[in-house]
């Protein structure tokens, strides 16, 4: 205890040294930690619109059909490989999707489109289609009627001029070669002019089936799972499972964003650990002048019989109460700010493109990690950096010390 | 001459103390410049590849074709467009481009994509079209087409191979459907581009298309291309009109318009952060030194010294420090920013709107770089010493006379 009083009644006695250097702690505390929580959620935020979007965690595939999608790639008794995969207890939600190429046309115009067959309910479990719906209903709650229901991206409602209540007639290929045709009512309208499914025809998963003459196959399963840190994990998991599918994580799906994040955070980590080398160099300065200008009483101390060892202690404890100071007040300053952007955060007004990934929204994470490891990297490196000063402290020859002033 | 010799023998007295300082100064001051010659690098990388890759460096098209690329809104009055053009000294070169959705079709695959009507002559002098064939011949008959790599893959197709074109025209809204030859595969590097562009004879555009002697977009490089975004450049004004619009690349792009603007908020928050913490290593450091001779400067003062004196020593000592700190800073820079320039910063290969960064970054090391982050430094410095300035100098010699343990 007595310890404890000493190193704080050596901070008190220089108020003025210690609140500045305080201030440089608190102040390297703050920016390590907004920008760790900035970096974080900003992509914790992308990933989540995204794999909410379209792409899913985990994704199965046909081998080959990811690089060269023909229509005839498919994952044969669909059935079946979706009912096992519901039954995994980490999966919670599993969409088999039917994807091709088509021409749609309206009353007077045509357009190339992207058809993609989807079962209502699953589709829900892993993405938020149902409430990108602007116009009409859902896929899934529309009532059995003469035509079969489709739903339409944004775009090509502006594109070919039609809307809810509409027909759409789609010209394709289908998996045997022959040519696929069918008319088809515009039940819904989804997303927005930006949305990456502006150009996208959604039908029922069975009438796109008949429409591309497949079957029971699809050409893609989305899997959302309990957690999406486990995303690599699992996907070797079902690899394993299926020996005849390609299963990829959604690292391997959006690659090219993965990479640039990757590259990014590299990046940003260069730029902490710059930060943290002035914050280092800052707090080496001021307690080696603490030191070297109490010459003169460790000389006393030590006159008196103080261990040299004490002295380390006491110069160590000094830095880190401080640092535990400073880090106290940095985290009170910091945790509004990053509450704030954690729970509101702002929008870009024109969102910049990563990798195929729009990049729209500045968010903070509030975690443990994003709080804890920079508590701990300042803490480490005070007392890293306490220790030489110390050191010097504790060699000093009392009779030289003592002459000094 | 006096109080510059003192300035230095204060400083001298303690060595380690000013190296410190000045390391802390030096690396605030290395840090900044280098980060500004990377960040201008970047942005430099992102604007050329933007401009010199496709859309060169502003556009003239008709109102409301950049919102959703609908075909139907053409030029169709192009004749005195192609004079003005012709005839501006400003004007380097200029390309006509016809654009429209359409979908291509191989033996095994069907593809939705963006189809360009190009004229390879005029391109050559506008855009990267020629420079990114990585196989094939450029288009030179009606029936040539020009794809992506990636592209290609999809569709499994390789030069020579034929490729049918389906779309629909503009006037008369009928379904149009040619065969094509694959004389040529590009790569430009972003997927986006990669996957689902290709290229095709203007002229058997405009006649797929029924318009005619229409056009798109003209696509302009200028002599000198700062002048793109002057919003009242003289050509912009000549040829806009309720039908025509046209607009410089930093409008074309807001979205990189939005990253430049970012990229210099965070240079300017950098900036304030590095000095921030160097302001506060340099206050710490003075009030060090002068704790160390609170009892000179009271003797000093006993025996007449006017209080500005001081003062004015204590800013003379800190500029004499932020002054060393430049000059070693700005060498080390210098070294430090000429290696990086030829070797390059690996952080990974990123795609940030739709521009691959490569995997090496090179920082462009501009003169203004160094003459600016130093006289930042030199102020702040100068700005920073004045309040332990002030604090010497208001001394009162009877108090600080008294020596305590």
């Amino acid at each position: 205890m007595l310890e404890l009083q000493l190193a704080w009644r050596n901070l008190l006695r220089q108020k003025r040294r210690s609140i500045l250097t305080g201030i440089s702690i608190a102040g390297g505390y703050f920016l390590i930690t907004f920008a760790v929580s900035l970096i974080e959620g900003s992509y914790g935020n992308m990933i989540e619109i995204f794999t909410r979007d379209r792409v899913g965690h985990v994704q199965l595939h046909a081998p080959d059909y990811r690089v060269q999608p023909r229509t005839q790639r498919v994952i044969r008794e669909s059935s079946q490989v979706v009912s096992s995969l519901q039954s995994a207890p980490n999966i919670v939600g599993v969409a088999p999707r039917v994807l091709s190429a088509a021409l749609a046309y309206g009353e007077e115009k045509s357009s190339p489109v992207q058809v993609v067959g989807i079962d209502g309910q699953l589709e829900a479990s892993v993405t938020h289609l149902r409430e990108k719906v602007t116009e009409g209903i859902y896929l899934s709650e529309a009532v059995a009627g003469p035509n079969t229901p489709a739903m339409i991206g944004l775009g090509i409602s502006r594109a070919l001029g039609i809307s809810v209540g509409d027909g759409l007639v789609l010209i394709g290929q289908g998996a045997d070669g022959s040519i696929a045709n069918d008319l088809y009512e515009v039940v819904g309208v989804v997303g927005n002019e930006k949305s990456s499914d502006r150009m996208t025809v959604y039908l029922p998963l069975s009438a796109a089936q008949a429409f591309l003459a497949l079957d029971d196959a699809v050409h893609q399963i989305a899997l959302r799972l309990d957690d999406i840190g486990d995303a690599s994990a699992a996907a070797e998991d079902l690899q394993q499972q299926f020996p005849n599918l390609e299963v990829s994580p959604w690292q391997v799906i959006e690659s090219t964003f993965y990479q640039t994040m990757q590259a990014d955070r590299e990046g940003n980590k260069f730029g902490l650990g710059l930060i943290i080398f002035l914050v280092f160099i800052g707090v080496l300065n001021t307690v080696l002048m603490s030191v070297l200008e109490r010459t003169r009483e460790f000389g006393v101390l030590r006159a008196m019989g103080c261990r040299p060892g004490k002295l380390v202690q006491l110069v160590a404890l000094e830095t880190v109460m401080l640092a535990s100071a400073a880090i106290a007040v940095g985290l009170l300053a910091v945790f509004p700010l990053v509450y704030w952007f954690t729970n509101v955060g702002f929008e870009l007004a024109d969102p910049i493109d990563m990798g195929g990934v729009a990049f729209s929204h500045y968010r903070g994470m509030l975690s443990a990690y994003v709080l804890f490891m920079p508590m701990t990297l300042i803490l480490v490196s005070a007392l890293v950096v306490s220790l030489p000063p110390g050191w010097r402290a504790a060699r000093v020859r009392p009779v030289e010390a003592m002459r000094h002033y | 001459m006096l109080i510059l010799k003192l300035a230095f023998r204060n400083l001298l007295r303690n060595t380690r103390r000013t190296a410190l300082t000045c390391l802390l100064l030096t690396s605030a001051l290395v840090i900044m410049i280098l980060m500004d010659g990377m960040m201008v690098g970047v942005s430099r990388l992102m604007v050329d590849s933007l401009t010199d890759t496709l859309e060169g460096e502003a556009q003239i098209y008709h109102q409301g074709f950049r919102e959703r690329f609908d075909p139907s809104l053409y030029l169709d009055n192009t004749v005195p467009l192609r004079e003005v053009l012709a005839l501006d000294q400003d004007v380097r070169a200029f390309s006509e481009r016809v654009m429209t959705p359409a979908m291509l079709a191989s033996s095994y695959a069907t593809q939705g994509v963006m189809i360009y009507g190009i004229d390879h002559e005029q391109e050559k002098a506008v855009s990267r079209i020629r420079e990114a064939q990585v196989e094939g011949s450029p288009i030179t008959k009606g029936s040539d087409l020009l794809l992506g790599d990636s592209l290609a893959e999809k569709l499994e197709v390789g030069l020579g191979d034929r490729i049918v074109l389906t779309t629909s025209s503009v006037e008369g809204n009928e379904l149009v459907q040619r065969l094509f030859r694959v004389s040529g595969v590009l790569n430009f590097g972003p997927s986006e581009l990669d996957d689902r562009l290709a290229f095709i004879d203007l002229e058997a555009a405009r006649e797929m298309l029924m318009i005619g002697d229409g056009t798109h977009q003209f696509v302009i490089r200028f002599e000198n291309r700062d002048r793109a975004n002057e919003a009242d450049l003289p050509l912009y004004d000549r040829v806009r009109n309720d039908q025509t619009a046209a607009e410089g690349w930093l409008k074309l792009q807001p979205s990189i318009g939005g990253m430049l603007e970012m990229t210099g908020f965070g240079r300017l928050i950098l900036g304030l952060v590095l000095f921030l913490l160097a302001a506060l290593g340099v206050v710490n450091s003075i009030f060090m030194s002068i704790y160390e001779r609170l009892y000179e400067f009271a003797v000093t003062k006993a025996i007449g010294t006017r209080p500005w004196w001081i003062g004015r020593l204590i800013v003379l000592e800190s500029l004499l420090m932020a002054l060393a700190s430049v000059a070693i800073g700005v060498l080390i820079a210098y070294f430090v920013g000429d290696y990086l320039e030829r070797e390059g910063l690996g952080l990974g290969q990123m795609e940030v709107g739709g521009v691959v960064i490569p995997e090496r970054i090179r920082p462009v090391m501009l003169i203004n770089q160094f003459l600016e982050a130093s006289w930042f430094l030199i102020g702040l410095t100068l700005l920073t010493a004045l309040y332990p300035a002030l604090y010497a100098a208001k001394i009162t010699p009877a108090e600080a006379i008294k020596r305590s343990l």
